[in-house]
């Protein structure tokens, strides 16, 4: 059965590297790699309970022009983009 | 798939208002619990850039360093350019300004994703692998 499948080209290159060092198929590699994830159980993330990011930046808090309503972040945005404009030669 | 918008990420990384970041873990940590992923586009992921530094005044190296953190949870789904571009600019030393953009090479991993040439007049962003710096006149 034929079927159309969108591939992350990073993906899709290292395929077709992998097949060609093997000499196998694209076919051969897919129905592989399909079975193998078919035959393993589902499993849930184990997240950590806190992620390391959480918060990472909050020093930076205070800083916030207008608090942090979006549209002040937009206007801070827009702010630097037309002071870097007026940086180019 | 749940996709994240830059709001969502904002108050992921800063922290605050409490109650919206609080909120926005809870959306994770669900996600996670049943097993789904969140998408992070490149969009968002350059627009977080941008909001950190224009918006929270975050230094480049400690944006990209708290963004590196967020697309490395296994419940986050990021495309491989902007991992390797906030990788790129996670190990720059703090304080240079030498090579190129966080933006830079976003675009250029990106192009070089689908095996494309990254043609540019910048010359910091000419300077990255592969890359061809156009120059005017002949």
């Amino acid at each position: 059965m034929k079927a159309t499948i969108d591939f992350d080209p990073f993906l899709y290159r290292q395929l077709k590297a992998e097949a060609a060092l093997r000499g196998r198929t694209l076919r051969d590699m897919v129905d592989e790699g399909v079975r193998l994830v078919l035959g393993t159980p589902r499993t849930a993330v184990v997240r950590e309970q806190s992620p390391p990011y959480l918060g990472a930046l909050r020093d930076f808090a205070d800083r916030a022009q207008g608090g942090h309503d979006l549209d002040a972040v937009r206007a801070s945005v827009d702010a630097a983009r037309r002071r870097d404009r007026d940086c180019i030669p | 798939m749940i996709g994240l918008d830059t709001s969502v990420v904002l108050r992921l990384l800063i922290g605050e208002p409490v109650a919206e970041s609080e909120a926005a873990q809870a959306l994770l940590a669900e996600a996670a619990a049943a097993n789904e992923r969140c998408h992070l586009h490149d969009l968002v992921v350059a627009e977080s850039w941008h909001a950190l530094r224009a918006h929270y005044g975050v230094p480049d190296v400690e944006a990209a360093r708290a963004l590196l953190l967020l697309v490395d949870d296994p419940v986050i789904v990021a495309s491989p350019a902007a991992r390797q571009a906030l990788a790129a600019v996670s190990n720059v030393a703090v304080g240079d300004t030498g090579g190129a953009g966080f933006m830079d090479r976003l675009i250029h991993a990106a192009y070089e994703g689908h095996g494309h040439i990254f043609a540019t007049f910048d010359r910091k962003a000419g300077k990255l692998p592969g890359a061809r710096l156009l120059r005017g006149g002949r």
